[in-house]
């Protein structure tokens, strides 16, 4: 699955969040390519990415930022069930 | 189409000025012929090491900006234009990952950024090359991840130069214990895991000590999520 991020970093909000299937990549790139051109005084506030994760799930695992406020960084980030692991 | 380095270098440079949509557009094009060498980087994690990376197969225009700023690089040296990054449990999962990328492209090179932290980030980055294109795979363990994202995201608010050590002093205090927790968590893990590797099954005393000891870090784990949110309130 492909997802298209538009994020404010300063108002750390997230403005847009599309999904593509994985054989729609083309339609992925040009919406990026669109959005950043729509924006363009914008550049350096607002992040404009693709990313390709098996789910939406594991795309909040590696990329929780664009998603989560701080607070929930820390909850979410499982470090309260992970055990030491010994070998 | 392909760029040369001098085209590469001047895009660079004119982006570090004003972006135009000519200069987006090229910049596009140039991040786009990354695709094929990313993909198949993560071809290769899925099926060789049975983890689940996410890609980000073009870096974006924002932070190709910052980086050609902050560190006066020129655009068609960056090796990090296309990347993924996978999160691991521990330490010893993460040396595993690495040494199986090792096999899968013996050609790569290896930033362990646990030996040398940048201005706290810990990590190992595995930089591969394919047909001549440079893809970045970022293994993180969950609290090297953490330490990231929290970096990240006090970043967002208070400006990048928070990432880098400099700015606003309570942000980055807050940075500099959590970067210690993380690491003496870390390093003490690393030590138990290899001291109970050692031992024979008929050394029950001591493999009683450190399966306790290792307990003990598992409670130091716990504590840290309630820390930290009291920390970043």
């Amino acid at each position: 699955m492909i997802f298209l991020v538009q994020y404010d970093r300063r108002s750390e909000k997230l403005l847009r969040f599309d999904h593509f299937s994985d054989d729609r990549r083309s339609d992925a790139e040009q919406a990026r390519l669109s959005l950043e051109l729509s924006g363009l005084g914008h550049v350096l506030e607002q992040e404009v990415v693709l990313l390709e994760a098996d789910s939406a799930e594991a795309l909040l695992r590696t990329h929780g930022r664009y998603f989560q406020t701080l607070a929930e960084i820390v909850t979410a980030s499982g470090i309260e069930t992970t055990p030491a692991s010994p070998c | 189409m392909g760029f040369s380095p001098s085209q590469l270098t001047h895009l660079g440079n004119r982006l570090k000025v004003a972006v135009t949509a000519d200069d987006l557009i090229l910049l596009d094009e140039y991040r786009r012929s990354f695709g094929p060498a990313c993909e198949c980087v993560i071809h290769s994690i899925k099926t060789v090491l049975s983890l689940p990376p996410t890609a980000r197969p073009a870096k974006s225009t924002q932070a190709i900006i910052e980086k050609l700023n902050r560190l006066s690089s020129r655009l068609g040296q960056m090796q990090d234009i296309a990347g993924c990054r996978i999160t691991v449990d521990s330490l010893s999962d993460q040396d595993l990952a690495v040494e199986r990328l090792r096999e899968e492209f013996p050609d790569c090179r290896v930033e362990d950024r646990r030996l040398k932290p940048s201005h706290g980030y810990r990590a190992v980055h595995v930089i591969v090359k394919v047909d001549g294109f440079w893809v970045e795979v970022q293994i993180r363990t969950k609290l090297q991840h953490l330490w990231a994202s929290v970096s990240e995201k006090l970043a967002d608010v208070n400006g990048n130069s928070i990432k880098y050590g400099h700015g606003d002093s309570k942000p980055l205090a807050v940075l500099a214990e959590l970067k210690a927790f993380i690491a003496a968590v870390e390093d003490t893990e690393a030590a138990v895991a290899a001291e109970l590797r050692k031992l024979d099954e008929s050394s029950e005393r001591k493999r009683g000590l450190l399966t306790r000891l290792s307990d003990e870090l598992l409670s130091h784990r716990n504590h840290l999520a309630d820390r930290m949110l009291q920390m970043l309130s």
